[in-house]
């Protein structure tokens, strides 16, 4: 039996509510983000000031923080960090433009390593820090919410 | 006489199995997301385990939705995922829906 125009919009509107519901749980706390912004600014500040750990500790630490990530974006990663639900992710048409992203992130990472700036890999830690406790929480939502309304 | 431009099961039809409003609630659920956990869909729907448990394996019989069991840490988790034809049915279902309710006006 078909539905109502009235039960069919009750329908759609329970249905938008539900994909919300589940694409919010697939994000992190703000918690997450505000700690992760503390601790690239603090890493940040300390590579700056004691360049003899960022040395012997600098690739563990990255190699540490993208096993991290990598971790948990898999299924039985994010139930490790508390998250039941697994966010959908970017589709194929997207990665070369995130490839893109990254080699020149690296590039002007390996130009900013040239300047002669006082303190400068502690002033970006504190900005990249900053930015991520403040305006992470705000990307996550606008990714997950256009990921969770794809058909 | 009109030519489809789309395979028919792309267009805008009322699945018979969503019409049943527990049934569109769980599959509404995992659209959001790959992989949700059990529990977390339970919630969501507010349904019982049992009562889950029978939808999830009627909408699992219509190829609709995949089912993987496994461990985290010693405690077993069950995660539940729409499958592309779970998703064209939703879509299509969905598009359905929506032509009804602009006969509203």
């Amino acid at each position: 039996m078909s539905p109502t125009p009235e039960e069919a919009q009750r329908a759609l509107h329970d249905v938008e509510a539900r994909r919300q519901e589940t694409a919010a749980a697939a994000g992190w706390p703000v918690a997450y983000w505000i700690g992760g912004g503390v601790l690239v600014a603090g890493l940040g500040v300390l590579y700056d000031l004691k360049p003899d750990f960022s040395r012997d500790w600098g690739n563990v630490i990255t190699l540490t923080l993208l096993a991290i990530a990598v971790l948990a974006s898999t299924r039985q990663g994010s139930a490790w960090f508390g998250r039941p639900v697994r966010a959908r992710q970017a589709p194929a048409s997207r990665w070369p433009l995130a490839i893109i992203g990254g080699v020149l992130l690296a590039f002007l990472a390996v130009r900013a390593g040239q300047w002669e700036v006082p303190h400068l890999v502690a002033i970006l830690g504190v900005a990249a820090g900053l930015l991520m406790a403040l305006a992470g929480p705000w990307w996550q939502h606008r990714v997950l919410t256009r990921r969770a309304a794809r058909p | 006489m009109t030519v489809p431009t789309e395979p028919a099961s792309s267009g805008p039809r009322l699945e018979p199995l969503l019409l049943d409003p527990t049934r569109l609630a769980i599959m509404a659920s995992l659209a959001g997301a790959e992989w949700a956990e059990f529990s977390f869909v339970r919630d969501a729907a507010g349904l019982s385990d049992s009562t889950l448990s029978k939808r999830i394996s009627q909408l699992g019989d219509a190829g609709f939705v995949e089912v993987r069991k496994g461990y985290v840490g010693k405690r077993p988790r069950t995660w539940l995922n729409l499958t592309p034809a779970g998703r064209a049915a939703l879509k299509a279902h969905i598009a359905m829906l929506r032509e009804i309710a602009e006969r509203t006006g």
